[in-house]
């Protein structure tokens, strides 16, 4: 949430205008996070249409001067949970470089859950933890999105 | 923020206007293909068993044709969406003129069931349809896609299909004058299926 910073003074009532409706949240909601020099943002998952498999997507930003790896990624709605490269393939663990990001996104790599116990909604969230070998765990909320939400 | 967006989406299609060549402006933001691909007379199968010849039983009608499968993790799901999405704010009329046909590139757990299901979230107009890989490759073929390969998962009910992912615009004159890639948004969609049904 970003705070907005009030301005009194009715001739200002046009900038203040301007001012909260910049403050307002941009675009779909997504989850971040931080871990040691890790930051994680734009997290969300697609609302999964059956118990098969859904989709999950981060950015992982490592603003450190140390390549991490990422291990495993977790949710307790998952029986498996796997890392899937744009064409599907599996890939076991991922690296972070120094000063890199990798990014799953719709239409490159995704974050596989597969065999889920229930089928969340658009408006709900799915927990996600994704495990780093230096920086340790993190658990995020991920809002879940519709497919058709723009 | 939606001031915004409605800008950004004016300049694309300014831009998308520029680069189109003339003549085919009609058939909105897509690839233009040259030459036009015929919609061939395979013969495949509906999720309720029945034997569908896509250029007869498309007769006259506006087809989107997309291959993909129910464990796509999101080009699939996401383009069958933002299709459903747009003709829903499109009038009856144009509905009526438009078959969007959806062939399964994984009929191995596409089953029926499976697949009419899937699209169901999606539209239950949607036609679904499954055949054999063979039949399904040389279908591909004879559009001029690529076959689907599989990529192996962590076991046998992880592995993905990869696929061509365009979906094929016909126009009544059961030729694909334009596809249209992922990313294709819902507001590009409703003008692009206006453009096809619009076009005689």
């Amino acid at each position: 949430m970003t705070r907005c910073a009030f301005l009194p003074g009715f001739s200002q009532l046009f900038l203040l205008a301007g001012l909260l409706a910049a403050c307002r949240p941009m675009g779909l909601p997504t989850a971040s996070a931080a871990i040691g020099d890790l930051e994680i943002r734009r997290g969300f998952a697609y609302e999964p249409i059956t118990a098969a498999s859904g989709a999950a997507y981060v950015e992982i930003l490592n603003h450190g001067t140390i390549p991490d790896t990422l291990l495993s990624a977790a949710s307790p709605i998952a029986a498996m949970t796997m890392f899937h490269g744009s064409s599907m393939a599996d890939m076991s663990t991922l690296a972070i470089p120094a000063g890199g990001r990798v990014s799953f996104k719709p239409g490159g790599a995704h974050i596989m859950l597969a065999t889920l116990s229930k089928l969340p909604k658009a408006g709900d969230s799915i927990r996600l933890t994704l495990t780093f070998a230096r920086a340790g765990p993190v658990t995020l909320e991920l809002p879940v999105r519709a497919y058709g939400a723009e | 923020m939606r001031k915004a967006r409605a800008l950004q989406c004016g300049g694309l299609a300014i831009a998308a206007l520029a680069c189109k060549p003339v003549g085919l402006r009609s058939l909105g933001e897509g690839l233009i293909l040259e030459p036009a691909i015929p919609k061939p007379a395979i013969v495949l199968t509906t999720t309720d068993g029945r034997s569908f010849d896509l250029k007869d039983a498309t007769q006259g009608k506006v087809v989107l044709l997309y291959f993909g499968y129910t464990h796509c993790p999101d080009v699939c799901p996401v383009t069958m969406a933002n299709v459903a999405a747009a003709l829903g704010t499109l009038s009856p009329d144009v509905n009526e003129a438009v078959r969007v046909v959806f062939v399964t590139t994984d009929p191995r757990r596409d089953t029926p069931d499976v697949l009419r299901a899937w699209l169901n979230h999606f539209d239950p107009r949607f036609v679904g349809l499954r055949g054999d890989s063979v039949e399904i490759a040389a279908a591909m073929q004879a559009l001029r896609l690529g076959p689907p390969i599989l990529v192996p998962g962590a076991d046998d009910t992880t592995y993905g299909v990869e696929h061509a992912a365009m979906v094929l615009g016909f126009t009544r004159d059961n030729l694909a004058h334009v596809g249209y890639a992922f990313g294709t948004r819902q507001q590009d969609w409703v003008r692009n299926i206006q453009a096809l049904v619009e076009q005689q």
